[in-house]
């Protein structure tokens, strides 16, 4: 009753780990794992049903790289619901739907020329991006069951 | 807004705030976290009966938050030898998270081990709430 039996189920979640091979991308891109101080995770079960999963890329104390998960669990399966994350140089939202739609919007791009300006807005969206799942989380949850 | 949706949003929003500064993920190891390991939101009224159906019993410990309005305490819930807790005092699967940290707090225990119906026993230890509110 009420056991936390979907994690195996569960969707995979965000790679931060991956580099991308070949010439410098044009956007910004964090500092490479082996240098990192570390790239904790944190599901937070906020309900038996539903769960926030934090992960983030740490350099020199700094968010370098982060994304916020919103998920639910619906018969023993975990389903993404909405997520913040920051890959190809920008802040993006994703608000998925229970049918498998994805709609994703930019929020906010990450400058390339300065490293701790780009872990400064990284930061700030960290702080955005986490007070507005929460808050919206039931709408979220809404919006994914009814589309 | 329920009050008892609103104190989950607040301890989800302490939560993820205290993961991204290095004193509370220190705080969050501390309490006894381990990576990848889930973050149990539960309200203080919530019953160690409550808690149990929402932990494996074999994959403890696991940390629990509490959020009461104004701070963020955490119990690290694990198996344990069970047994009386002694003092005259009765813990069971009705006891509420509140009243297990009151009594743990008068009694100055850190540390307290419990049996119930069901379940074979485990422990429960409080944890010095960080500066996150």
């Amino acid at each position: 009753m009420g056991k936390i039996t979907g994690r195996s189920s569960e969707r995979r979640l965000v790679d931060m780990s991956s580099e991308p091979d070949g010439p410098v991308p044009s956007f910004y891109t964090p500092p490479p794992l082996e240098i990192c101080d570390e790239e904790p995770s944190y599901p937070i079960e906020l309900t038996d049903s539903d769960r926030l999963h934090i992960r983030m890329r740490l350099y020199g104390g700094k968010v370098v790289e982060f994304a916020i998960m919103q998920m639910t669990r619906r018969r023993g399966q975990w389903h993404e619901v909405f997520r913040v994350d920051c890959c190809h140089g920008w802040i993006h939202s994703h608000r998925f739907t229970q049918g498998g739609e994805e709609k994703t919007i930019r929020i906010t791009e990450i400058p390339r020329a300065n490293d701790h300006e780009a872990w400064d807005v990284i930061g700030a969206g960290y702080d955005k991006a986490h007070e507005q799942i929460i808050e919206n989380w039931e709408a979220h949850l809404e919006h994914w069951r009814t589309t | 807004m329920t009050d008892d949706r609103s104190l989950r949003i607040k301890a989800g929003q302490a939560l993820a705030r205290m993961v991204a500064t290095a004193a509370g993920r220190a705080a969050l190891r501390e309490a006894g976290h381990r990576d990848g390991h889930p973050i149990f939101v539960s309200l203080a009224s919530d019953t160690l009966g409550d808690i149990m159906n929402r932990v494996m019993v074999d994959d403890p410990p696991a940390l629990v938050a509490v959020y009461d309005n104004t701070q963020l305490r955490f119990v690290l819930f694990s198996r344990g030898a069970g047994g009386d807790i002694g003092d005259g005092h009765e813990v069971h699967a009705d006891s509420t998270i509140a009243m297990v940290l009151d009594y743990m707090a008068t009694s100055q225990r850190q540390t307290l081990e419990f049996a119930l119906t069901n379940w074979t026993g485990g422990q429960l230890k409080t944890i010095e709430p960080p500066v996150f509110a």
